[in-house]
């Protein structure tokens, strides 16, 4: 690559300069951990959305995902769900998971431990490979919901483990 | 799923991760004959935290309770739809910016 400054050219940059352009045109990749659990109590019939929004200029992506709901001790009847999606307008379009009230709703890391009801996808490994990226302006979307007869008192665990790169101008 | 609020005859479109801690939206899930007595199409989301992280990224928290049933007759009959844009942020800003 030449470098051109002002009307005088200079031969091609050293190795060092070369990988740090190469770096530069890849785009700086870091890990980024997020820790996103919750003790607010879902009623009945309720959901929770928590919406992670990446700084301005940063894109997301999903390397692996923690989420566990206890079973609802008080239920009779009834799901807990699970829906992740990109962008505040629509927060079902990537997975969908589900289990009965007296179930856990529990993926971990790369495997769904427990969704006895529903699994779209079937595996976390499909989910993330499939995952786009998010961004400020197309945050991620975690909705809990809760479709039992009773109060989801126990706190969620949500933890992620996200690949941030620059977001193109 | 449209977010927003019902303010004199009117549903304004706005995003809810707008909202400040404990402020309220209407959201509407599309298309509007979706109800059932298990899942209703209209939600009332109120903001209950934000939290920020140390990457500078934003956490939203928002809780969705069913709206009652004569709002959601009056939200299903809206005729006239207005969008706030993204750099509108506050109830009290989007209904200035509405011109309502």
């Amino acid at each position: 690559m030449v470098r051109i400054y002002g009307n005088v050219m200079l031969s091609p940059p050293q190795d060092v300069n070369l990988k740090q352009d190469e770096a530069n045109v890849a785009g700086r990749k870091k890990i980024v951990y997020v820790d996103a659990s919750s003790d607010t109590t879902v009623i009945a019939g309720s959901n929770e959305t928590i919406t992670i929004q990446p700084p301005r200029g940063k894109v997301w992506k999903l390397v692996r995902i923690v989420f566990k709901a206890d079973p609802l001790s008080k239920a009779l009847s009834g799901y807990h769900r699970l829906f992740l999606g990109v962008g505040t307008k629509d927060t079902e379009m990537l997975a969908y998971f589900a289990s009965t009230y007296s179930n856990y709703l529990y993926l971990r890391w790369s495997s769904v431990n427990s969704a006895d009801y529903v699994k779209n996808p079937s595996t976390l490994s499909e989910m993330i490979q499939d995952h786009p990226p998010f961004s400020n302006a197309y945050p991620l979307c975690i909705t809990y919901k809760n479709d039992t007869d009773a109060d989801q008192t126990t706190p969620r665990t949500i933890r992620l483990l996200l690949m941030e790169e620059d977001e193109a101008p | 799923m449209k977010s927003g609020i019902y303010y004199r005859g009117t549903f304004v479109e706005f995003d809810p991760t707008q909202l400040k801690k404990g402020e309220k939206c209407y959201i509407l899930y599309e298309p509007y004959e979706l109800e059932e007595p298990s899942q209703p199409d209209v939600f009332i989301a109120e903001k209950t935290k934000e939290v920020p992280h140390e990457s500078g990224a934003v956490i939203h928290y928002h809780l969705h309770k069913p709206a009652p049933p004569k709002l959601r007759k009056i939200l299903k009959s809206v005729k006239e739809e207005v969008k706030a844009p993204k750099e509108v942020k506050g109830l009290r800003e989007i209904i200035r910016h509405s011109k309502l």
